[in-house]
């Protein structure tokens, strides 16, 4: 009973805390913004190109940002929920509760994850309530659960390495820094090796590149709203529009995704129990 | 009366090359235990080892016979704490920061808005309860600091600096307070560069230099120990002359003098009392005596009496 109640004060604290910083905001404003972009080009497409997708096209909204955008807004709130309390100072407030660190670590990833998951619900709405107004009525909103529940597995492992990078370094700019190089070095090698694949005929560098943390959840989305849809044909050209990344397997994906989530969280558990609580540092 | 708090050979050695320890202390239940020294000299190390914030890298720690840094829970749930800088969730608001504390230490929601307010009450924060924690000035998030501590009437006290950047009011009330649970019963152990505030508090003082236990005891066994030394002030009618000086410090029990226009202080030796014998030579020496008393030695006076002896060693 006192574990649920410490790990419930702790979500809620997490969550609120989120709210109330800028740098989350601003991001989320990001990708509200892209949401809005996205439709506002699709809309000046000429309409037979459109047609044919266009009762499906609130899904583009709910796969875009998790090609890129939803990958940094985790590793901003995943660095931040674990180093802020250190730079602020309220990490000697937490840690003389009554409450384990187990709790304390538990109850804070659950805040982050509930914050990253009300984001993608937050621009999921909006994709689809833009695409019902310019585009028509939609269809197969049944999918709309399933991908967001997607998008938030796929952008995890971004959560979990921000979480151990801001619990490493204890400064929260340092790990969003680190975790960006980590994320986008990792999308960068991804896409030269597909094209240095195909003008050599050479599968090696691709399947190096599953070995990636962004080989799993860059493309998971993509795949698994495609797959609902019965549009493997579309979701491949949507996604290499969008990412210029191939579709993934699903079940391997989703052993990637669960490796670099546990992974960092376990380096993160191990630095958070076993070391000092350091003082303010900022 | 069992330990409450067991520091042995605590020695915290940290990255950038700073040591502290070792120290050695003991605090006894219903206790009060006033930690002093000056800055840097590991007061802070010593009362975060206390919670489990730190682990030592050697020596051992136990409150309530539990080691803090493996089970913090366990005593955290006894303890409250207020730490030197205290910083709070600045979103918080007081009642909520209040509240928070209360649900984790296991109350339902009636007794914690008994709680709540009986915190708010005690530490005069009643008229700011709905006022964000950034808000709050320096003096009243101390305030603040010290209610969530007093939360769920823990059985001890690890309070550093409690009276740091308090407006003198407002210390006056903290001092009662803390008087207040003192006379409950509860150990308390606090850290304080205010000597006075230490005297008139603690049962018992440890004081660390250079991160060093350097002396341990009962408040009036330090005063009475060999840096304790007393001093008489008196008033004359004329200032003594080299011969008269001369004269009183060959009295025995005298240890130096210092001599002002109209006032001569001379330290004594607690070993002998030789006040009879300074009045007699001043009064036979023509200065005169218009007043005596006897200046006891004071926390201040063995403190600094330390550092100088460490500095000079």
């Amino acid at each position: 009973m006192s574990t649920l109640r410490a790990i419930s004060v702790l979500t809620e604290y997490e969550m609120l805390r989120s709210f109330a910083r800028r740098r989350v905001l601003i991001l989320l404003s990001a990708t509200l913004l892209l949401e809005i972009a996205i439709y506002y080009v699709l809309s000046r497409l000429p309409t037979s190109l459109i047609s044919p997708i266009g009762p499906y096209i609130w899904t583009i909204g709910l796969v875009a940002p998790s090609t890129a955008l939803l990958h940094m807004l985790a590793i901003t709130i995943g660095a931040s929920t674990s180093s802020e309390e250190y730079e602020v100072g309220t990490a000697d407030f937490w840690f003389t509760r009554p409450i384990s660190r187990l709790e304390y670590f538990v109850g804070k990833l659950i805040g982050g994850l509930l914050l990253l998951s009300s984001m993608v619900l937050l621009y999921s709405a909006l994709a689809l309530a833009i695409s019902w107004y310019v585009f028509g009525p939609q269809s197969r909103i049944d999918v709309l659960a399933i991908g967001i529940v997607a998008s938030v597995l796929a952008a995890t492992p971004s959560y979990a390495i921000g979480v151990a990078l801001g619990e490493l370094m204890r400064r929260s700019m340092v790990a969003i820094v680190l975790g960006g190089i980590v994320f986008f070095g990792s999308v960068l090698f991804q896409s030269y090796a597909s094209i240095v694949a195909v003008l050599n005929n050479d599968r090696t560098l691709i399947d190096l590149a599953t070995y990636l943390p962004s080989w799993g959840s860059v493309g998971y989305t993509v795949t698994i709203v495609a797959e609902l849809l019965d549009l493997q044909s579309l979701s491949t050209g949507l996604f290499m529009v969008m990412s210029g990344l191939g579709t993934v397997e699903v079940g391997k994906a989703q052993l990637s995704i669960l490796l670099y989530s546990l992974a960092p969280l376990f380096v993160a558990w191990i630095k958070l129990r076993y070391t000092d609580v350091t003082r303010r540092s900022s | 009366m069992g330990d409450v708090v067991k520091i042995a050979s605590l020695v915290k050695a940290y990255s950038d090359g700073g040591r502290v320890g070792p120290i050695t202390l003991s605090v006894k239940n219903s206790e009060v235990y006033g930690l002093v020294g000056p800055n840097g000299s590991g007061k802070t190390t010593t009362l975060r080892a206390m919670l489990g914030l730190l682990t030592p890298t050697s020596g051992s720690v136990e409150v309530f016979g539990v080691d803090p840094f493996s089970e913090p829970k366990k005593v955290n749930a006894r303890v409250g704490y207020s730490p030197e800088i205290p910083t709070f969730p600045p979103f918080f608001t007081a009642r909520k920061l209040l509240e928070v504390t209360c649900k984790l230490k296991g109350m339902n929601a009636q007794e914690t808005k008994r709680e709540v307010e009986r915190v708010l009450d005690l530490t005069g924060l009643v008229n700011h309860a709905e006022r964000k924690v950034a808000s709050f000035s320096k003096g009243m998030v101390q305030r603040l600091s010290i209610g969530q501590a007093l939360v769920g009437d823990p059985e001890l006290l690890v309070l550093d600096e409690p009276m740091l950047g308090v407006d003198p009011v407002g210390r006056v009330h903290m001092r009662e307070v803390l008087i207040e649970q003192r006379k409950e019963g509860k150990t308390i152990v606090f850290s304080s560069h205010e000597l006075y505030e230490v005297e008139r508090i603690s049962d018992r003082v440890g004081m660390v230099y250079m991160g060093n236990t350097v002396l341990e005891g009962s408040v009036s066994d330090l005063l009475r120990s060999q840096d304790g030394r007393s001093v008489v002030e008196v008033v004359v009618k004329r200032r003594p002359n080299d011969e008269v000086r001369a004269a009183i410090l060959r009295i025995s029990g005298v240890k130096s003098l210092n001599v002002g226009d109209n006032s001569i202080w001379v330290e004594l030796d607690n070993a002998h009392d030789p006040r009879e014998e300074i009045a007699e030579v001043l009064v036979r020496s023509g200065c005169g005596l218009i007043e005596m008393r006897l200046v006891p030695p004071t926390l201040e006076d063995v403190f600094v009496r330390v550092v100088k002896q460490g500095v000079n060693s």
